[in-house]
């Protein structure tokens, strides 16, 4: 008779690989969520270099978050921590907060833009912080350390913004509607605390900020599989210079999972 | 007799009985005439007899050095095995298919599972069976890993419950204790990451909230109380250490700090009622430990009411005490504790 266990563990077995395929095909049956094609500047490449050995090649998504209304550096602040529940957060004269327990990371649905609005300002900021420092540069002479930051023209920086976060990924689609700019994927956030300090009269010299913090997509890389890999691998991927140039695919489906073709 | 190791015990019963009644003999002379002599002779052999061709257990020194290197080999040779299994993925894995790789990370749990069957049929003590099993459980766990990596699935506890349940299930059929402490652990994550889910919080941060792990280590204390079967032998101390060693180690961190809790208490507060509520759960482990005659369960009580008192001292005294004094009432702790067992053991039933 066989042993119960080994027929529980096999069922087990069967049951997990039949609930990761089943899940996977349900995520990419039908039209996808959204199909954007993404670069070599957003998608940061990982390949095993094991001598001898088959690469494997991961892609990372490289993604900042947006600037917010006006000068804000953010547009993720208090009143959005306060809409996705996060309630214990110090006031703004408080100088005596201090957290109850270690950061706390909470799970949401991130909306990323591709080359929209938000990425188009950031750019235009960057270069104007470029010229200005090139000017002070030109008249004092600055740090030859900045120099190839100062001579590049942000070709190579990312183009994927954060520009909104919610529980809800239908709703985030609803007010997002063009799926071939807006990604909508898992992430983590957390709140980003810095307590208000006062001087010795008393009086708050330095605010308390709170803002907001995506701290990670989830998972945030891409396997790339085969024959898709070699393709890649062709166009320079594994190297990590200005010669890497490729472009692929990026699909996510109707559980939120992404992938490449 | 219940099960393996109840039948080891009685053959170490029986070898020190035989060395003991040669010791006397050499001191006293006979003390057995040559027919009870002969009679318990037969009754040991018979017995001996019995439990080696039914546990196979080790009747000799000279077997039990050796049992106990067969249970070392399995070991090293399962992380061996485990450790192949990851080069090969490793040096292979990028080259091949996702169909290919699919089929391959099913199809080495089954064969280690197979592996498992077919050893256990062929062998009483379970070592070949204990490392084929371990071999599939690092396969189920590289298998439902890697299919998360290549289908860029988002990480989920629920993995972890997948493989407690595996484990588990190996456990529990074949009697391997081993697995039996792999499914503890990956249970206890479960239950933590599922309480941090509920809080809201995503489920990784059961790592840096310990609490959160003072339900499963109490939920395995609880099954470390319950009998299990013949082929459990050994199961409910692994239940009961493990689980006081994980409780234990959460009520010392936050009797140290109380920084890091999630009850709504200022700090001191939470370090007064972790102090206090490791005294009495030492203070009941210790009790009951000697009651119920369970060595494991009397150390674990025993080291936490020690590491405890040290923290109350250093809580007391550190901040105004020479530091040579300091060490001086530590050690008098030591002796304290140590005088204080010392009267439990030399009471009728003590501890043994």
């Amino acid at each position: 008779m066989i042993n119960r266990g080994l027929m529980a563990a096999g069922a087990v077995l069967l049951l997990a690989n039949g609930a990761i395929l089943v899940n996977v095909a349900r995520n990419r049956a039908g039209n996808p969520d959204a199909v954007i094609r993404l670069t070599e500047r957003e998608l940061r490449s990982y390949v095993t270099q094991e001598e001898g050995a088959e690469e494997m090649l991961e892609l990372r998504l490289t993604w900042e978050t947006a600037a917010g209304a006006g000068s804000a550096t953010t547009w993720f602040d208090r009143a959005r921590l306060e809409a996705l529940g996060v309630t214990e957060l110090p006031a703004g004269d408080d100088t005596t907060w201090t957290p109850r327990c270690c950061a706390s990371s909470r799970p949401a649905y991130v909306v990323l833009e591709l080359a929209g609005p938000a990425w188009e300002r950031r750019a235009a900021a960057e270069q104007a912080h470029r010229d200005s420092t090139n000017a002070a540069r030109t008249a004092r002479g600055v740090d030859s350390a900045l120099a190839p930051w100062l001579e590049s023209d942000g070709a190579t920086a990312t183009r994927l913004m954060a520009v909104d976060i919610g529980p809800d990924p239908w709703a985030l689609r609803q007010r997002y509607p063009d799926r071939s700019i807006y990604l909508i994927l898992p992430a983590t956030y957390e709140a980003d605390i810095t307590v208000s300090v006062r001087d010795t009269a008393g009086a708050v010299v330095a605010p308390t900020k709170v803002a907001g913090r995506i701290a990670q997509l989830l998972p945030g890389t891409v396997h790339v599989p085969r024959p898709l890999r070699d393709s890649l691998l062709t166009l320079g991927a594994a190297r990590n210079d200005s010669t890497r140039k490729f472009a692929v695919n990026f699909k996510v489906g109707r559980r939120w999972e992404g992938w490449v073709e | 007799m219940a099960g393996r190791l109840d039948a080891q015990a009685r053959a170490d019963q029986i070898r020190a009985f035989q060395e003991e009644l040669a010791q006397l003999e050499s001191e006293l002379g006979a003390v057995l005439d040559a027919g009870q002599r002969a009679t318990i002779a037969a009754h040991h052999d018979t017995l001996l007899a019995d439990f080696a061709r039914t546990f196979d257990v080790s009747t000799t020194e000279s077997d039990r050095q050796l049992a106990l290197g067969l249970r070392l080999t399995s070991f090293l040779g399962a992380l061996a095995l485990c450790t192949a299994v990851v080069l090969f993925v490793q040096r292979f894995w990028g080259g091949l298919t996702t169909g290919v790789q699919v089929g391959l990370l099913g199809l080495a749990t089954a064969g280690a599972l197979v592996l498992t069957e077919f050893a256990a049929r062929r062998e009483k003590t379970l070592y070949f069976a204990g490392l084929a099993a371990l071999v599939a459980f690092a396969a189920f766990v590289t298998d439902v890993s890697m299919l998360g990596q290549i289908f860029n699935l988002v990480p989920s506890h629920q993995a972890f419950l997948l493989w407690a349940a595996f484990a588990a299930a190996l456990a529990y059929g074949y009697g391997l204790r081993l697995l039996l402490l792999a499914a503890i652990v990956t249970g206890t994550v479960w239950v933590g990451g599922t309480l941090a889910s509920l809080g809201g919080l995503f489920w990784t941060d059961l790592f840096s909230r310990a609490e959160l792990l003072l339900l499963p280590a109490a939920i395995a204390v609880a099954l470390g109380l319950v009998p299990h079967g013949i082929r459990q032998d050994g199961f409910c101390p692994i239940y009961r250490t493990t689980g006081l060693i994980l409780l234990f180690w959460i009520v010392l961190w936050h009797a140290a700090s109380g920084a890091g809790s999630v009850l709504p208490l200022a700090p001191e507060q939470v370090e007064a009622v972790y102090q206090v509520f490791g005294f009495v759960v030492a203070g009941l482990a210790i009790w009951a430990g000697v009651r119920q005659r369970w060595n494991d369960v009397t150390y674990t009580g025993v080291t936490a009411f020690t590491i405890l008192l040290y923290i109350k001292a250093a809580d007391w005294w550190w901040d105004w005490m020479p530091r040579w004094l300091f060490f001086l009432a530590l050690g008098g702790i030591a002796v304290g504790v140590m005088l204080l067992l010392k009267r439990l053991k030399a009471r009728p039933g003590g501890a043994r």
